[in-house]
């Protein structure tokens, strides 16, 4: 079972300018997938993990601190 | 007022320009029917009625998003046409404090909009009293789910 807040802390602490605007999908603090839409964000990170995959949207302005 | 449990939140703190922005976002697992769930970030949006997905995120769950609207709503910018449906939503703390419930749904027909997934009032607002505390020095300034 992956541990969400964890994985969404250290996401809030790593440089996401070249994602901006776009989705994520965060595993064992990795970026498996990424794209503009969920639907292939969401495809390509069940292609590559049986859990759960965790979608996050990065904002297209500024940054993300927890 | 005694409440059955509290799920505590960090605000996501955004940096934009130099000014911080606290924005109340939640992980939310997001199931349909008996599809894959999908673990979203979401924006706890008091200001909206329903909860709303863009299509694209609809898609990501299953849900059939080229049937014909149901429905219209009404914002800031305008009005889009929606489709109306059940997920099933779980969120919490820990392994005790898990919240889970179906919960209707809006999804627009426009990829992308809106631009991360919103939490609106019905059904979380009937089942939790939310607090945000944004007026508290840094180290206290929490958004709190408490179960009613």
């Amino acid at each position: 079972m992956v541990d969400i807040k964890s994985e969404y802390e250290w996401i809030s602490n790593q440089n996401l300018k070249q994602f901006r605007g776009k989705w994520i999908a965060v595993f064992n603090k990795k970026i498996i997938s990424s794209g503009k839409y969920a639907h292939e964000v969401a495809k390509k990170a069940k292609e590559q993990i049986k859990e759960t995959p965790f979608l996050i949207k990065v904002p297209l302005e500024g940054y993300i601190s927890v | 007022m005694a409440y059955k449990y509290n799920i505590s939140y960090n605000f996501t703190r955004y940096v934009v320009k130099g000014k911080i922005i606290l924005r109340p976002i939640i992980p939310v697992e997001l199931k349909y029917k008996d599809n894959d769930p999908i673990i979203y970030t979401m924006l706890l949006d008091s200001g909206a009625d329903l909860t709303l997905l863009s299509k694209d995120v609809g898609d990501s769950l299953g849900i059939d998003t080229d049937k014909k609207a149901d429905d219209n709503v009404y914002g800031v910018t305008g009005h889009t046409p929606v489709i109306d449906e059940k997920v099933k939503i779980k969120f919490g703390m820990g392994s005790r404090n898990i919240f889970e419930k179906e919960i209707p749904v809006q999804i627009t027909k426009i990829q992308g909009r809106p631009a991360i997934p919103a939490l609106g009032r019905e059904t979380i607002f009937r089942e939790f009293d939310v607090h945000f505390r944004m007026g508290q020095p840094k180290d206290k300034q929490k958004f709190v789910l408490s179960k009613v």
